[in-house]
């Protein structure tokens, strides 16, 4: 297996190439630090606030208003598949195909650095964009996931990351450049190319392609937020389509005094401990099965964002109560066992083992480790062999998961009932 | 040994392996169908506790073992899908140990008195009615729903759940073993093997299994892998519902008149022009031209008998939608675009190819097509997608006779 090569440019571009001549294809993946946490950060000694959905914005206005109008169909039309994706912290352009590389990877660097802002066309990248705010209201997940947020996060002002229709309506030509001079410039961002390609040529594309980049302008600073301990809303029900209740159970941990690398770790141990705890074959998830205090499965998740880690735990749900006692007190009492914990390790490593079997699931590993951890390397067979079971209980033991939110979606009340909060 | 089918290819790091069992489906055994899966694939006889049977795939090295229902027309199968590390990735060799607790779980799954565990099956009975009933709230599934309710009320093409929920409650888990027994107890099915392994260990571990299960090859398999939509109908259907949905979705179901398997060649390449990354019509015309959309999207339904368009929009832009889309479709008819539009398909079709060598997934599923012959393999279609000519397209186009729309309007937003 190739190692991941890591080049420092003089521009401050931080570029990763990953070698795999047995693929016949190529991933290329432009990753800029500019993501829906980013409402704060100081250009030229000024400090700038703004509002959610700028960096969603941005990626949509970069991949359709280029010199070669839009970005996604030029690439498509050289048969490469093309696309975008905004998330917490980052936004990605990216490419992959057998042809054209090169020249899809010069046209890509110069498309996202030479963008000129024109009021006619923000506003015609606004509405698909408002479809997609439309359709985010019709979807669970991310009602709950926003929904959390809110109850969550004092200090982050972070919901989600394309933001509402309020949001959108107040980007205009000033305030899109203002975040493109901030947040698109070399020392801000990543190149990431995995599969076949010829190294040399590579390299001189880049190079070559960033001098002729527009000029940057400025010092730039992201401000970094500090969540505090405490939850803003104990519970918040929302009401849309649905055949059962959906509820979920959020955790906020401080993780503010783990370095980099005991993050990265803690990510792999909080999967073991939810698994062991309230996963699918947990002495829980059989109780809540056969006193039908549930429908199906508990599923459970972690994201981390800033000096926080946010844990929520979420069920199809006939006995709310219930629920919520039986989760909170496992939690609060969590089990630990050694058998299970080798095993959680064993599969582990096993899928990290196979991961090269596609080139993108090489790099995105990496990707979510620099952009989450501030870790520049992706996870290995033998860092996984180095956890022990005495290191995670220690650490899960040290965090008190004493205070939680409940997020519920109910069944759509009609015109003459009253919603009515259980918890009252 | 019949039915067994073996490719080694050293590109990769897994290997896998898939074990299709054939069968007809009735309509009183739709809910039985859907069921079954998620009975076979986290207990097994020799570990009837989940806990244990997860410790066993870890220690066996498996990835994961999961079973589904393939459709093919109107042939069925329950397929298994078993994936480990090979020898080179893991420095281990597992391929023995775990072809044998695959096997063993299949021909050997958890039962009590000739049923299935009712804990699990309880769960799952609920599950399938939850899923049943949120059919009902999301806007996607009631759409397919509305849309197969009208064309096909009497389920002579697709026999759906949700039309045969009132069985739900009867159904014990007695019913869906027996169901399992007709398909899988003492018959030998087509089994496949992709990836970098020792070919001879393989087949002597599969030998040895099945020979010590007694199981016989399954009567002459004659496969009904047709698939065509060929019911008449004569005025367009036109379907309008108010949801308490936040968007909207129009859908535009085309028939091709006197359709033959043939015509799936040209439907494709249609449908690659209307939604693949190339050419992209759909989305070119309702996103970027009107802004109507964030997404859109076209689908074959039936071997090249029908052709569904569908796009996520807001309400009030249901004219300018429904003009976009015809628009679309008249573009079409016009030679010297589609000269231009079959040249990139063409192009793309190549490149893809390609592409396609570098996953195993799809290698492994296109030889496992090419063997069953079942019509759609994806080599096969590319061939004669090649030789596709203009004029072919232009006339085929004309074929074209708008049976059904569908307009599911969101009452949330305003």
């Amino acid at each position: 297996m190739s190692k991941i090569e890591k080049i420092k440019m003089e521009n401050g571009l931080t570029l990763y190439l990953y070698e795999d001549k047995r693929r016949h294809a190529a991933f290329v993946n432009l990753v800029t630090q500019f993501g829906g946490i980013h409402h704060d950060f100081t250009l030229n000694g000024k400090k700038q606030h703004i509002p959610s959905g700028v960096a969603h914005f941005l990626e949509h206005y970069l991949l359709e208003h280029t010199m070669y109008g839009s970005l996604i169909n030029k690439l498509k039309s050289m048969y490469l598949s093309a696309n975008g994706v905004t998330s917490l912290n980052k936004t990605e352009y990216y490419f992959s195909g057998v042809t054209n590389i090169e020249k899809a990877l010069e046209m890509l660097i110069k498309a996202v650095h030479n963008i000129h802002f024109i009021k006619e066309k923000i506003e015609e990248t606004k509405k698909a964009i408002y479809e997609e705010i439309r359709m985010g209201e019709d979807n669970k997940g991310r009602r709950l996931f926003k929904m959390q947020n809110e109850l969550l996060l004092k200090n982050i002002p972070y919901r989600n990351t394309i933001g509402t229709n309020e949001d959108l309506k107040k980007i205009d030509v000033s305030l899109a450049t203002l975040c493109y001079e901030a947040f698109y410039r070399p020392e801000n961002e990543y190149l990431f190319i995995a599969g076949n390609f010829d190294r040399d040529k590579i390299l001189k594309i880049v190079k070559k392609s960033y001098q002729n980049i527009r000029p940057v302008k400025g010092t730039f600073k992201i401000k970094k937020y500090k969540e505090p301990k405490g939850i803003k809303k104990e519970k918040e029900i929302i009401h849309m389509p649905t055949a059962e209740d959906i509820l979920t159970i959020t955790y906020k941990l401080d993780v503010s005094k783990l370095k980099p690398k005991e993050k990265l770790k803690l990510d792999f141990y909080l999967s073991y401990f939810l698994k062991m705890n309230i996963g699918r074959t947990s002495e829980l998830s059989k109780k809540l099965e056969q006193n039908k205090i549930i429908i199906g499965s508990v599923s459970y998740d972690h994201i981390f964002i800033e000096n926080i880690c946010i844990v929520s735990i979420k069920a199809t749900i006939v006995k709310e109560k219930e629920f919520v006692k039986e989760i909170t007190k496992q939690i609060a009492h969590p089990i630990f066992k050694e058998e299970l914990f080798k095993l959680y390790q064993r599969d582990t490593t096993l899928e990290v083992a196979a991961r090269c079997e596609y080139i993108y699931r090489m790099i995105n590993p990496l990707i979510e480790n620099i952009f989450t951890f501030s870790y520049e390397k992706r996870d290995t067979v033998k860092q996984i062999k180095s956890y022990s079971y005495e290191d995670f209980q220690n650490i899960m033991k040290s965090f008190s998961f004493d205070e939680y939110a409940i997020c519920k979606i109910a069944k759509k009340v009609e015109k003459n009932e009253e919603a009515i909060d259980i918890y009252k | 040994m019949k039915n067994l089918y073996m490719k080694k290819d050293k590109n990769f790091n897994t290997i896998l392996v898939r074990i299709l069992f054939p069968f007809i489906l009735k309509k009183e055994d739709i809910l039985k169908k859907t069921i079954l899966p998620s009975m076979l694939v986290y207990t097994n006889e020799k570990n009837p506790n989940e806990e244990d049977f997860r410790k066993e795939l870890s220690k066996h090295g498996i990835f994961t073992i999961t079973a589904s229902i393939i459709e093919i027309g109107k042939q069925f199968f329950l397929s298994f899908t078993l994936i480990i590390p090979d020898k080179k990735t893991i420095k281990e060799d597992l391929l023995e140990d775990a072809l044998c607790f695959f096997l063993d779980t299949i021909y050997h799954p958890n039962k009590v008195e000739g049923a299935f565990e009712e804990r699990l099956f309880e769960k799952e009975k609920r599950r399938l009615k939850r899923d049943i009933e949120n059919v009902f709230h999301n806007i996607t599934s009631y759409n397919n729903y509305k849309i197969w309710n009208f064309l096909d009320p009497k389920e002579e093409y697709i026999v759906s759940s949700i039309n045969h929920k009132d069985q739900l409650e009867q159904l014990t888990t007695k019913d869906v073993y027996n169901f399992y027994e007709k398909i899988v107890y003492k018959k030998k099915p087509f089994i496949f093997l992709y990836g970098d392994f020792i070919k001879k260990t393989a087949k002597r571990t599969i030998q040895n299994y099945l020979e010590k299960e007694k199981v016989v090859f399954p009567k002459d398999f004659h496969p009904i892998y047709q698939d065509m939509f060929t019911k008449e109908i004569e005025k367009e259907i036109k379907i309008e519902e108010k949801k308490p949905f936040n968007q909207s979705k129009l859908t535009y179901v085309y028939q091709i008149k006197e359709a033959t398997r043939e015509d799936e060649v040209l439907l494709n390449c249609i449908n690659r022009m209307l939604s693949y990354d190339a050419i992209d019509l759909l989305m070119k015309k309702l996103r970027d031209e009107l802004g109507i959309v964030y997404t859109t999207s076209s689908r074959i339904i039936g071997e090249g008998s029908l052709l569904f368009i569908t796009a996520n929009i807001y309400k009030e832009n249901k004219k300018e939608a429904e003009k976009g889309i015809e628009e679309v479709i008249e573009l079409l008819k016009d030679k010297t675009k589609v000269e231009v539009f079959l040249k990139e398909v063409k192009e793309e079709i190549k490149i893809e190819r390609i592409q396609r060598n570098d996953s195993a997934n799809a290698l492994f599923n296109n030889y496992i097509e090419q063997i069953m012959k079942t019509g759609k393999g994806i080599e096969e279609l590319y061939d004669k997608m090649l030789e596709v000519k203009i004029e072919d397209i232009t006339t085929f186009v004309k074929r074209f006779q708008k049976i059904l729309t569908c307009f599911i309007e969101g009452e949330e937003n305003e």
